[in-house]
């Protein structure tokens, strides 16, 4: 057993036999040679002068090519402005969306795990209402940046329509759920009192899962393909 | 000075802050969800809302400025029948006897599996009607990545992504996989090749397509005397289609295999050493190891980092942007790229209508991800 050492009673499976290392070593530094060369080729071109850049493959610094600070001379004295703001963006946007990602994520993760959430209608309510305005900002938005009257008026319609849409959709769906809300609890009935109704139809596992709600279902999925979350996807 | 608060004090505090306790612990629940959903609603529901009436609208000059006109499915018409279809959809050549060979595969593939579950013990109502809807989309993809890449024919930007996703993630997972393996071994000099294998993933997207753009060079570039000596120095290989998805394909798993080493190294080296030396003292070979113990108990981890990579994968967009610029002609244009070409010719409707699209299917290959291999992964485990 190549991996496997006795060592005083016990067992390593951690020691690795001379030809065994010998072979990862080889993968190994291939790979580091797979990730450092790029780089090298990257850090050379840094100090190369546009002249020697398109000249041909010099790889040896001061033997094929005399290296020079003018590339970050321009970068850091030229451009300046130019250099330091995108560094300072980058900085300020990278720092503050990690920052506020990690809170509320964090606080979203541990309220979904100690806290129980029913979604009630005030949830919903709330949803729907929320969605609503989005749309109205949207097309607000929209028939703003066009600055067009005519735009504002025909959007400003589509809004109503749209809001209208959302909302009849979610009272739909919300009608949708309390009819199923008061199937499902006469079939839970049924099932405790062993009544036989449409035991082929019913899926047997289809006792452990919840009627889900098909608005908020239908946009909590598509959000979560959005994200790349996989929560909420249906099983 | 002294902190010390008499009893009385101290139950009049006690009987001010309950109310407030209890009031706090009332709230709490919504004060810890609210933020993430108030963030959700403003910067995933607003934009897909707002990217979805942009999909159904068309932007129109007109006196004063512009206008969004509504036009239905106009745009998304065009994609799949219309003008753009040739770009989005590619261009069927007639099928080839391999062609027919490979569709007859899959296709038998997939009524084998619909037949296990269909006759098999677990089956659902729920579950055959989403196999059977799943079997329809992927057999579809099937067709028309057959009829474009294994015939005369040209394949559009969806496939192209599909492409570039199989490969990626398949190959990335291979690498990432073995070099997690090759770490975990207790090697002298193994932080050293931890810290090295990470570094591609600290470079910004566009610098490695720059990087790349350069190595890709057959005249300039520092692989010059490795071409020069095969004779193909005046050969510019990211002008041919296939050389071309392969230099972008090559500058991805560069950069993101060590996205999935380090994840599957934190997996294999949480693992339990008892179960590995159990079957060690029993005979059990260096692969049987790997086969039995390792792999079973690195798959919730292994399905989840695939599951995020061909999420990634789906939106590449800077390689093949900076590399190739979608060339020669469109051929390693991405979804996104093809949005976001369709969007500098300002057909803001059409380049939603792409985005839209590309949610879609990503959409489809996560939930039939999911619900194919992450449940069965997670249940082995």
């Amino acid at each position: 057993m190549a991996i496997i050492r006795r060592r005083r009673g016990s067992v390593s499976t951690t020691t690795v036999t001379i030809p065994a290392m010998t072979l990862s070593y080889i993968a190994l530094f291939a790979w580091t040679f797979v990730v450092l060369f790029p780089l090298y080729w990257l850090a050379i071109t840094a100090f190369k002068t546009p002249l020697d850049v398109n000249g041909g493959p010099f790889c040896i610094p001061w033997r094929d090519f005399q290296p020079t600070l003018d590339s970050w001379h321009y970068i850091f004295f030229d451009l300046r402005e130019d250099t330091f703001r995108p560094y300072l963006n980058t900085l300020v946007v990278g720092l503050t969306s990690t920052a506020i990602t990690v809170l509320l994520g964090s606080m979203a993760a541990y309220a979904l795990v100690r806290m129980r959430y029913r979604v009630g209608f005030g949830a919903i309510g709330s949803f729907v209402v929320a969605v609503a305005i989005a749309v109205v900002l949207l097309i607000g938005a929209a028939a703003d940046q066009t600055g067009i009257e005519k735009s504002l008026r025909a959007s400003s319609k589509r809004a109503r329509q749209l809001s209208l849409f959302t909302i009849g959709c979610s009272v739909l769906s919300l009608r949708i759920r309390i009819s199923f809300n008061s199937v499902w609890r006469q079939f839970k009935r049924l099932r405790r009192e062993n009544a036989a109704l449409f035991p082929k139809i019913v899926p047997p596992r289809s006792s452990n899962r919840n009627v889900t709600l098909p608005l908020p279902h239908g946009l909590f999925c598509t959000d979560c393909g959005w994200n790349g979350d996989q929560y909420g996807w249906p099983r | 000075m002294s902190l010390h608060a008499s009893p009385r004090a101290l139950r009049t505090a006690a009987a001010w802050w309950r109310p407030v306790a209890s009031r706090l612990d009332r709230v709490a629940s919504g004060v810890f969800i609210l933020p993430a959903v108030v963030v959700i609603l403003a910067f995933s529901i607003f934009p897909l809302l707002t990217s979805l009436y942009v999909s159904l609208s068309r932007l129109g000059f007109s006196q004063g400025g512009v206008e969004l006109k509504f036009v239905g499915f106009d745009n998304y018409r065009k994609l799949l029948f219309g003008i753009d279809r040739p770009h989005f959809l590619g261009v069927a050549g007639p099928l080839t006897p391999i062609g027919i060979a490979v569709l007859l595969a899959i296709y038998g593939l997939f009524a084998y599996l619909l037949y296990r579950y269909a006759f098999g013990p677990n089956r659902t109502l729920g579950g055959l009607i989403g196999r059977l809807l799943a079997t329809a989309i992927a057999g579809t993809l099937v067709w028309l990545i057959v009829n474009t890449i294994l015939t005369s024919g040209r394949p559009g930007t969806l496939v192209v992504t599909i492409v570039y996703v199989s490969v990626d993630v398949a190959v990335q997972y291979l690498l990432g996989l073995g070099l997690a393996l090759l770490v975990v071994q207790h090697l002298p000099g193994r932080r050293f090749f931890r810290v090295v294998f990470l570094l591609p993933m600290m470079i910004t997207p566009v610098g490695v397509a720059y990087l790349f753009r350069m190595l890709a060079d057959t005249s300039k570039g520092p692989l010059y005397p490795l071409w020069a000596h095969f004779g193909l120095t005046d050969v510019s290989w990211v002008t041919n289609p296939w050389g071309a998805r392969l230099a972008v394909m090559i500058g991805d798993i560069w950069q993101w295999t060590p996205f999935i080493f380090i994840v599957l190294l934190a997996a294999i080296e949480t693992l339990p050493h008892e179960l590995t030396e159990a079957a060690v003292v029993d005979g059990a070979t260096r692969l049987q190891v790997f086969w039995r113990i390792t792999f079973p108990q690195i798959l919730p981890a292994t399905t989840t980092v695939v599951l995020i990579r061909i999420i990634e994968g789906f939106k590449i967009v800077d390689l093949p942007n900076v590399l190739t610029n979608g060339g020669p002609g469109t051929a390693t244009e991405s979804l996104t790229l093809h949005a976001y070409t369709i969007w500098r010719a300002l057909d803001i409707g059409g380049s939603a209508a792409v985005a839209y699209m590309l949610l879609i299917v990503v959409t489809f290959v996560g939930i039939a991800y999911v619900n194919l291999f992450r449940g069965r992964a997670t249940a082995a485990a």
